[in-house]
């Protein structure tokens, strides 16, 4: 009787611990309508190995006797809130940048209201991001996104100030599945008195997405009577279960170039053509990569760029401050963009934990000027051993003879050592 | 001519059978199928990578699904990955980061999550969609069906399928187009969800190509809802919270 007793409470501790394995809590079940709070913290400690010969570098430290090794230390709160029903929705990122120097920066990059109209139409109305395009570094055809960084695209950036409406149909026919109207109005850029714009500056984006025949295809249109006119399409395929394709092609009217001539910002206005062709590609190893070939018309040729490196070395070496002031406004006015030339490839590698190396992941990519040979190459390597939590260790090197993009940047080699909570 | 007679009658004799059994092959998948999910349904998952030092990472996802391919999923936790959104229609996928802004598209042997579950596993769609049956034995278990893919999109080129008599599923092996084992799935615990819905809650799988790694997917809270086709478009992915409440 006693070992009956005994096997009957074996089994019921062993039904109750089997229950209790597979058991689990979910979050926000019947979620309250009250704001939701996420975000996450991060620590940046930064080394930078500068090159003194450097004409940019020497503009910016004029007179100025620093070591080759700098350092810089930050720390970055994003804080992001969700207030959901099912009508409407409310939502805001921030971003608040501290540096060592005691320095505070708050940035709203996204504030915005959506009110669901019906299941497939919504009207946006705030500050928003948008992203269009297909393109990983870069993107032809994304007329109203944020400045991307082709080095670290996933960062997160500040939106634009606009007024959006959307109309989403799902169309269930044998070549067409789905088709998506996207109608955007910005404010004019230039206002009077920082207080209000002409209206006939309003600019106006519109994307016309099909998915189409199993490709995503996009029609993108930019008017403007201030901007430059743009229009383009895009289109992303998978071509195999590990193979993507993807591709952009924009055709803009009327878009500024800026070129140097005898130390004077000179612009003309251009028509041309901007394109991107790349694919991502899972091989048998789950090593991703993404390559891509991007080519802007507009973007200098190697002599401009020989020309504008000339005079930025000169004003430089004549140690004149009026020279230096004003090489620093041309750079800042017409040649501050991420990339100025005209053809570039990019290629990102990363491989998930390696050789059994669990929670880490090494990735190397480069961006290569075509047209200078010059390259800058990054390794970041990210490991996440604990949940919400991320280091990543990230060296980077620009590589390229003196007179080139990447072999005139401030520095040679940098490395972030970066650590990030999320919440 | 007696001759040619006899091999034009063997070969639609043969014919005949095969089509006939490839119907009834496809038939019991179609049979598997609806009993493993409703046709629209919404439900809750955990999904668990366990690592072969012990340690396990968890992702708590929530996830809607239309018709026979038709499905997007939200994860809810860890904070890292809350927001994040994956649809699928039939052998498209794409995957939607809040702070990237748009959705991105992914391929099916992607895995989001990491771990031994792909994109395909984890946005399992209907099996008669994506296969069909070409060899249907059985045994004193039940029935093992060979599958094959239907096009060169689907993530594995054969599946080997086992079921009860029931009809309910028990395992699958996934191989490659070269006959190469990728991994195999087990369906467990089998628990009643409420509205007529019976079907294992437990998925695990392992593979020769991820040796000591295993990975789970739990169900919980799995019920029958319709939604409109609208849910399934790219500009809907950041609002699928909004179906929760």
């Amino acid at each position: 009787m006693k070992s009956q007793l005994v096997f009957c409470w074996l089994v019921l501790f062993w039904f109750t611990a089997e229950a209790g394995e597979y058991d689990f809590t979910i979050p926000d079940d019947q979620p309250p309508e009250t704001m939701q709070l996420s975000g996450n913290l991060d620590g940046k400690y930064s080394l930078f190995e500068s090159r003194p010969n450097s004409p940019i570098f020497q503009l910016q430290y004029t007179n100025q006797s620093i070591e080759n090794l700098l350092a810089a230390y930050r720390m970055g709160f994003y804080l992001n809130g969700d207030y959901q029903t099912k009508d409407i929705s409310v939502h805001f990122r921030t971003f608040t940048d501290y540096s060592h120097n005691g320095e505070i920066n708050v940035s709203l990059y996204e504030l915005y209201a959506n009110l669901n109209l019906t299941i497939n139409s919504q009207f946006l109305l705030g500050k928003r991001r948008y992203n269009w395009g297909k393109g990983y570094a870069f993107n032809p055809v994304g007329y109203v996104n944020s400045l991307k960084d082709p080095e670290n695209p996933e960062l997160a950036q500040s939106g634009l100030l606009s007024m959006n409406f959307e109309l989403a149909k799902s169309l269930n026919l044998s070549s067409v599945n789905n088709a998506t109207f996207e109608l955007v109005m910005l404010p004019a850029a230039e206002s009077v008195n920082n207080k209000i714009y002409e209206f006939q500056n309003t600019d106006l984006a519109a994307r016309l997405y099909l998915l189409i025949w199993d490709t995503d295809l996009d029609f993108i249109g930019y008017y403007s009577r201030v901007n430059p006119v743009r229009a383009g399409f895009d289109f992303s395929r998978n071509v195999s279960p590990n193979l993507e394709i993807h591709g952009e092609y924009s055709r803009f009217y009327d878009q500024i170039k800026f070129t140097e001539s005898d130390k004077i910002l000179k612009s003309e206005y251009l028509d041309g053509v901007v394109w991107l062709l790349g694919l991502r590609w899972l091989n048998r190893w789950n090593i991703t990569s993404i390559l891509e070939y991007y080519r802007n018309e507009v973007g200098l040729t190697k002599s401009e760029f020989t020309n504008y490196y000339n005079f930025l070395q000169n004003a430089a070496a004549s140690g004149n401050p009026d020279e230096i002031a004003q090489a620093m406004n041309i750079q800042k006015a017409g040649f501050s963009s991420i990339n100025l030339m005209q053809d570039y490839m990019y290629l990102k590698i990363s491989w998930p934990e390696p050789f059994g190396w669990i929670y880490f992941t090494p990735s190397v990519y480069t961006i290569l000027n075509l047209n200078d040979r010059s390259a800058v190459i990054g390794i970041p390597l990210s490991y996440k051993p604990i949940t919400n939590f991320e280091f990543l260790c990230w060296p980077a090197f620009l590589i390229g003879k003196s007179g080139t993009e990447y072999g005139s940047r401030q520095y040679k080699r940098k490395l972030d050592l970066w650590f990030r909570f999320y919440f | 001519m007696r001759n040619r007679f006899k091999i034009i009658t063997i070969s639609l004799l043969f014919f005949t059978i095969s089509t006939v059994f490839a119907q009834n092959g496809n038939e019991l998948l179609k049979r598997i199928d609806d009993k493993l999910m409703p046709e629209s349904y919404e439900a809750y998952r955990k999904l668990i990578n366990i690592e072969p030092n012990g340690r396990q990472k968890e992702f708590i996802v929530y996830t809607v699904k239309k018709g026979k391919d038709k499905m997007v999923m939200l994860f809810l936790s860890p904070a890292s990955e809350k927001g994040r959104t994956t649809l699928r229609l039939g052998e498209n996928m794409w995957l939607y980061i809040p702070n990237v802004g748009k959705p991105i598209r992914i391929t099916s042997l992607q895995s989001v999550t990491g771990g031994i579950f792909n994109n395909a596993d984890i946005m399992q769609v209907d099996y008669n969609v994506e296969y069909d049956v070409e060899q249907l034995d059985t045994d004193t278990g039940g029935y093992i069906l060979n599958l094959k893919a239907k096009n060169n999109t689907v993530a594995y080129d054969r599946l080997k399928m086992w079921a009860t008599k029931d009809e309910i599923l028990v395992k699958i092996e996934c191989y490659s187009a070269s006959g190469m084992l990728i991994k195999t799935l087990e369906f467990k615990e089998t628990r009643d969800f409420g509205g007529g819905i019976v079907r294992p809650s437990v998925i695990e799988t392992h593979s020769p190509l991820y040796k000591d790694y295993r990975s789970v997917m739990v169900y919980s809270q799995v019920k029958s809802r319709t939604f409109p086709d609208e849910v399934f478009t790219m500009n809907y992915m950041s609002r699928i919270e909004s179906l929760r409440k």
